[in-house]
């Protein structure tokens, strides 16, 4: 089937948001910097946007997406995306007016578990809206599983990525602002999530390669292989071994180091992974019985 | 009420008249459809071959994947009539049906963005008169049309004639539940599930 590039992007932005918030509200709940969460939060909510305008652009037309809104409770699979969707967008919104002026208080702490638990869901159901009977290659809850992890992986660095590039950490909130080392990137890293980033990092990056390697084994690899350079080299090389590497550079001194281009580069082979891994679904999408892919109608012309 | 085609597959000769007459009665332009005729075979070997036409349209399925799927409930099964269609004017064009339909029988029309697919020529059947232009058009009276809870209708009536290993139904990945039966004799040729 061709590759639908909308929903390609909105999945992996919108899932990556969420894997920002989730990490937004571990931090929150686990101790870190109030700017980071912050800026972290902006950015989710760029990208939630950015993904949904990429959705739009799947329809006919860009006014027809109110009707799905306007039919939510279809809880059709796209009905259930566009819940999360809107729920991601509330819960970042309202920690951002929450934390506005210093600690919102319990009502923080609501909006941290809220965050978690919406910016897992939205990166899961992304993906099981596809599993259909209609599809073979889709009909498994390894795909959402490997579009969790994608996105979680992908959310997960872009966190490190803007705590590495919070160079002035909100003084007393950051635990160990005057650990040894001087570099503040690193300090600022290294306080996030009680000092525990790079090791949620590296769970995420777990999932990733969890997910994807179920997903290609479940396709087999003769089918996936079929697609050799989005299998073997995106979903493979860069989304499996480029991020495994990456979050295992997490746990040693090259954190410590060279926090920021870690988590970049870290991003990066996310996204290109999680990009890879939806188109892979897309091209090794068969159909079940698909009747109308025979071309000529006309019996004659096939003697 | 659960109105659907029959097709009988030992009378079809593959003449592709149900096509043209689909194409015409619904106005649909070049490499639009709502029906194909599929050869199936030819398969066996010299002098035991054989091979058998499947006309293929929408299978009215009695639990459809493609109603689920819909986001603005722009396809749905007439509560009355059984019958699986598309409100147009609902339909956002996501494509979400055609992923899901089991048998790829829904096109996407660019120009208008919408999905489509065979309607059992609602615009001629909903008074309960009439029948589809193909089931008319067909001139090898391979077709029927009917409701399949009517002992009287002539898609009952037709079956009626067969024996039950000459009836069959496409292939079903879930609990899709095509409602469209096809007749094939073992005389004829043997029924190939396809999948
Ligand atoms: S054959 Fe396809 S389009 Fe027709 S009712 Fe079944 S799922 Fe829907
Ligand atoms: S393309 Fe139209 S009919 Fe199909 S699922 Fe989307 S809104 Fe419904
Ligand atoms: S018009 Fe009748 S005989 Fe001709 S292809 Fe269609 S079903 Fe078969």
């Amino acid at each position: 089937m061709a590759i639908q590039w909308p929903l390609v992007l909105f999945s992996l932005l919108a899932g990556g948001a969420g894997g920002l918030l989730a990490f937004t509200g571990l931090s929150e709940l686990l101790g870190g910097s109030r700017t980071v969460r912050r800026r972290a939060s902006w950015v989710a909510l760029a990208l939630l946007v950015v993904g949904g305008l990429a959705s739009v652009a799947h329809l006919a037309s860009p006014l027809h997406a109110i009707s799905a809104v306007t039919n939510l409770l279809s809880f059709s699979g796209i009905s259930i995306e566009l819940m999360l969707l809107g729920a991601n967008f509330i819960v970042g919104a309202a920690y951002l007016g929450l934390t506005r002026e210093g600690d919102g208080g319990a009502a923080t702490k609501v909006f941290a578990v809220l965050a978690v638990v919406c910016g897992i869901a939205i990166g899961f159901f992304c993906g099981h809206g596809y599993v259909i009977d209609a599809q073979p290659t889709w009909s498994t809850e390894t795909l959402p599983l490997a579009y969790l992890g994608t996105a979680l992986a992908l959310g997960a660095f872009l966190y490190a990525l803007v705590a590495g590039l919070a160079k002035k950490p909100a003084g007393a909130e950051v635990a160990r602002a005057d650990s040894s080392d001087g570099a503040p990137a690193a300090t600022v890293v290294a306080s996030e999530l009680g000092g525990k980033l790079w090791l949620a990092v590296l769970v995420c990056c777990a999932l990733d390669a969890v997910g994807i390697v179920a997903y290609g084994l479940f396709l087999g690899f003769d089918a996936a292989g079929a697609h050799g350079a989005l299998f073997w080299g995106g979903c493979v090389v860069v989304g499996v071994a480029g991020v495994l590497a990456c979050g295992v550079a997490g746990m040693t001194a090259a954190a410590t180091k060279a926090p920021v281009p870690l988590a970049a580069v870290g991003a990066a082979c996310a996204f290109v992974g999680g990009i890879a891994l939806r188109m892979l679904m897309w091209a090794a999408a068969t159909g079940y019985l698909d009747l109308f892919s025979h071309t000529v109608p006309s019996v004659m012309l096939n003697l | 009420m659960r109105k659907g085609l029959l097709i009988n597959l030992d009378r079809c000769s593959g003449c592709d008249s149900c096509i043209v007459a689909c194409k015409l009665e619904n106005d649909l332009p070049l490499g639009h459809f709502y029906n194909k005729v599929i050869a199936v075979g030819p398969t066996g070997t010299f002098p035991d071959v054989e091979k058998y036409w499947l006309p293929s349209q929408c299978q009215q399925c009695e639990n459809p994947a493609c109603v689920h799927v819909c986001p603005t409930a722009a396809s749905y099964r007439d509560p009355e009539t059984g019958m699986v269609l598309i409100d147009k004017e609902k339909c956002i064009g996501c494509q979400y049906c055609i992923y899901a339909c089991p048998y790829g029988v829904r096109q996407f029309n660019e120009d208008a963005g919408v999905v489509q697919k065979c309607t059992l020529c609602a615009q001629i059947t909903a008074d309960g008169d009439g029948v589809p232009a193909c089931v008319h058009n067909c001139n090898c009276g391979a077709r029927f049309f009917g409701d399949y809870d009517d002992p009287d209708s002539d898609v009952c009536r037709e079956l009626a004639k067969y024996p039950d290993e000459a009836i069959h139904t496409l292939p079903d990945p879930g609990n899709a539940k095509p409602l469209t039966r096809y007749i094939l004799s073992p005389k004829i040729a043997s029924w190939k599930e396809l999948v």
